[in-house]
């Protein structure tokens, strides 16, 4: 009797328990989707611990786990009525996150168009706070970009710019701004004015303008003013608006927290005033002014520079001619400084009639400082010379040389870490000076095939470009065009060959129906 | 000859507990309180499933703190909650059970002809034996977790690796030592009825006596959990180096390991303190 009452007396307590405790499917959906998180993010791991050894099919699973934890949307699974607010809100930032993890993963596989369409859906999130917003943004526009389509990318920025200007998180400062952003008005303006579209660069240009100006105003000696009066100074530099220009770098001078950049500022302002306004005297005074300062820096070596380039401009060819090799000797200087000093001096020499003696500088220039800008035109000035000179031989021969160290430079296992688009343009520069049209347009087509991706697409589209205009080959034209498509899909290159193509096809059609 | 004779009462005390399987029933306590720290485990794993969850939900964030209710923070905090809810189970459940398990064994050697010592056996009331085993297991409890967070404290204030290192071989040392003095304590209540404290001052003394060998089959049972006990240290590493789950595995082999060593521990004592089938114990 006595435990038959014990008993009664648990069930009745095990009961109430029960009953008193409430349902947990919250903190059920919570765990399943973190636990779905969870093995995502080892694949994602994985990936970012080695981009470049992670397999396609690493990028796969990563890509079908985090595709799983955007599956399962508990908030539209589950009656959420009653289910704890700080659950919910945990559901709604894993789903975010993960829908960005996934954009992202699509991103570098490279699948730019799923990538776009789930930036896009990570944008439809009300809840999304302004740093994720504009980093999605962000993301979106360079997705479009990449996969070829021009006004989005507009449109984003423009769009990052507004939700900038006008959100009251960003003014109230309870949000750091990254840089990356602060430039977005300036890129708009650029893309505008490359466009030719005045009125569009006109509205945007003074909108970037009143908004680094409150910006400025409202944390005067912050480095976020710093930095938005820096942007209006190139504001102002793309519009060449020389004295505004100048009078934000003087701003900048003597702000705070712009004290570690006066060398750079220096140089920009003595730029400023000696080659966009044309004050020679006054430019040459800050470039003076900056050497004694920062003797040993970097910036003092450019400043010498333009010292040297203005004693040059003003006849006063000897006094330059010290000056660079002063630079050239230096311990201090940069060797992309003193390698564009060695190709001035050679210039000089070369214009003395000295051309033996400019001829070992150049070949210097191009064995110590392989992979400067200076040694990658050097090739150029000799061709150029025997060219003007006639003396085809020569000129034959350094061709050659040339093309062997244009093409070392832009093999994908070349250590040179510049543009390799400017080195395919020396290259065919190169070969056009020479009147060898055909065969610089055959090498781009057969060697682009060992190069990296962005120097491939350059290669044939140049190649595409040579036969079609030069060579009025219209046909190879096509060819590497639809190859390039079929190299890269779903890329802006394939775009842009597509829309390449589209303009042949209209061409021949237009000179069929006129014949 | 000191020693050959320690390690020669060693060696009768595994021989008596292997004898003493040939009446599996012995076995039934630890597997009882095997499958009840699994039941526990589990509940604690699966929090979250329906329809335990409406009282696991509670319980895991009454214990563990909100992140426990987080994956794959729930698995590195496991090790952690499933301790606090050991404890009460240990103290309230374990230590009858033992003692149960004490009983038959002195059954057992009843059966074969060996007199229990000191007075002979003795009975009492059940819930008086049980109430006299939870007190046990109270005192057993306090003093092994307070020289673990002690000799824990101690390890963790020290700035030196090997140090600290030290201090925590000595902590392991010392609740060794202090469990030598205080196993005998179930085999008191269960042989002469004894209540907690006449129990606990009994046992000091056998375990006195005894201490050599007791150390030693001690050691012998920190030795076999040694491995699993020091990857279960690190549970962060276990969860980022390998799975969440492999938390949940390694504990419940700890209770499978436990079942047996247990059994090893209170065979031994209990073979020890009756002199067990033959002379010479």
């Amino acid at each position: 009797m006595r435990t038959r009452s014990a008993l009664v007396a648990i069930a009745l307590t095990l009961s109430a328990l029960v009953v008193g405790c409430r349902a947990q499917d919250d903190v059920y959906a919570r765990y399943t989707l973190e636990r779905r998180l969870w093995k995502a993010q080892v694949h994602e791991r994985k990936i970012n611990i080695g981009f470049l050894k992670a397999s396609q099919r690493d990028l796969g699973f990563a890509i079908d786990a985090f595709n799983e934890v955007v599956a399962y949307d508990p908030l539209v699974v589950y009656d959420t009525r009653g289910w704890d607010p700080k659950v919910v809100r945990d559901i709604k930032r894993i789903r975010v996150a993960s829908k960005i993890a996934l954009a992202n993963l699509y991103f570098l596989s490279e699948r730019f168009h799923s990538a776009s369409d789930f930036y896009a859906r990570t944008l439809e999130e009300t809840d999304l706070d302004l740093q994720h917003r504009l980093d999605v943004r962000l993301n979106l526009a360079r997705t479009m970009y990449l996969a070829g389509e021009p006004d989005p990318v507009e449109q984003q920025c423009a769009q990052i710019f507004r939700e900038i200007a006008e959100s009251e998180d960003f003014w109230s400062g309870n949000h750091r701004l990254k840089d990356v952003f602060l430039n977005i008005p300036l890129v708009l303006v650029r893309l505008y004015r490359e466009r030719g579209d005045t009125a569009d660069y006109e509205s945007f240009s003074r909108l970037a303008d009143d908004f680094y100006g409150r910006v400025a105003a409202t944390w005067p000696d912050s480095a976020i003013a710093a930095s938005a009066v820096f942007s209006r100074a190139n504001l102002h530099l793309i519009r060449e608006e020389w004295q505004s220009a100048l009078d934000d770098v003087e701003r900048l001078l003597v702000h705070p927290a712009y004290q570690q950049e006066s060398g750079s500022l220096l140089l920009l302002k003595g730029e400023i005033l000696a080659f966009g306004m044309d004050d020679r005297r006054r430019g040459a005074e800050v470039f003076q002014t900056l050497i004694e300062r920062f003797p040993d820096a970097p910036t003092a070596h450019a400043a010498k520079y333009n010292l040297a380039t203005l004693a040059i401009e003003r006849g006063d060819v000897e006094a330059g001619v010290e000056i660079l090799r002063e630079v050239e000797s230096s311990r201090t200087a940069p060797q992309e400084i003193a390698s564009r000093a060695m190709l001035a001096r050679a210039l000089q020499l070369e214009r003395a009639n000295q051309w033996d003696e400019a001829i070992r500088l150049l070949r210097r220039i191009m064995s110590l400082v392989p992979n400067s800008t200076a040694a990658i035109q050097a090739p150029l000035v000799i061709t150029r010379h025997y060219v003007a000179s006639g003396d085809r031989e020569m000129a034959e021969r350094n061709l050659e040389r040339a093309k062997e160290y244009y093409l070392a430079l832009i093999a994908r296992q070349s250590k040179f870490q510049g543009n390799r688009l400017m080195v395919e343009d020396f290259l065919i520069e190169n070969f056009l000076m020479m009147d060898r049209p055909r065969e610089i347009a055959s090498i781009l087509e057969k060697e682009s095939g060992g190069w990296d991706e962005s120097s491939t697409v350059g290669g044939m589209f140049k190649s595409a470009l040579i036969y079609s205009t030069l060579l009025d080959d219209k046909e190879s034209a096509e060819r590497i065009l639809k190859k390039s498509i079929e190299l890269f899909p779903e890329t802006r290159y394939a775009k842009i060959a597509q829309q390449q193509l589209d303009i042949l096809h209209k061409e021949s059609t237009n000179n069929n129906g006129g014949g | 000859m000191h020693v050959i004779d320690l390690l020669l009462r060693y060696m009768k005390c595994w021989e008596e507990s292997l004898a003493m399987l040939r009446s599996p029933s012995v076995l039934a306590p630890f597997v009882v309180f095997a499958a009840l720290e699994l039941l526990v485990l589990m509940s604690l794993t699966f929090f979250f499933v329906p329809p335990i969850s409406t009282v696991m939900v509670p319980v895991t964030a009454a214990v563990g703190g909100e992140r426990a209710l987080h994956f794959p923070m729930h698995f590195i905090l496991l090790p952690h909650t499933y301790h606090l809810l050991y404890l009460p189970l240990a103290v309230i459940v374990g230590f009858c059970l033992f003692g149960w398990a004490v009983s038959m064994m002195l059954d057992y050697y009843e059966h074969i002809g060996v007199a229990v010592p000191d007075g002979g056996r003795r009975r009492s009331p059940v819930l008086r034996s049980m109430l006299s085993l939870v007190l046990v297991g109270v005192v057993y409890v306090t003093v092994m977790s307070a020289l673990q967070l002690l000799f824990g404290a101690i390890a963790s204030r020290v700035g030196n690796v090997w140090a600290s290192r030290l201090a925590s071989l000595v902590g392991v040392a010392a609740m060794v030592c202090a469990q030598a003095l205080l196993v005998y304590a179930p085999f008191h209540v269960a042989a002469h009825a004894e209540d907690a404290i006449a129990a606990i001052v009994h046992s000091i003394r056998s375990g006195r006596r005894r201490f050599g060998v007791t150390v030693l089959i001690l050691a012998t049972v920190v030795l076999i959990h040694w491995p699993i006990d020091a990857l279960l240290r690190h549970p962060d590493k276990v969860v980022l180096k390998f799975r969440p789950e492999l938390v949940f595995f390694l504990l419940a082999a700890g209770i499978v390991v436990e079942m047996f060593t247990s059994y090893f521990l209170f065979a031994s004592t209990t073979s020890l303190a009756t002199g067990g089938r033959k002379e010479g114990l």
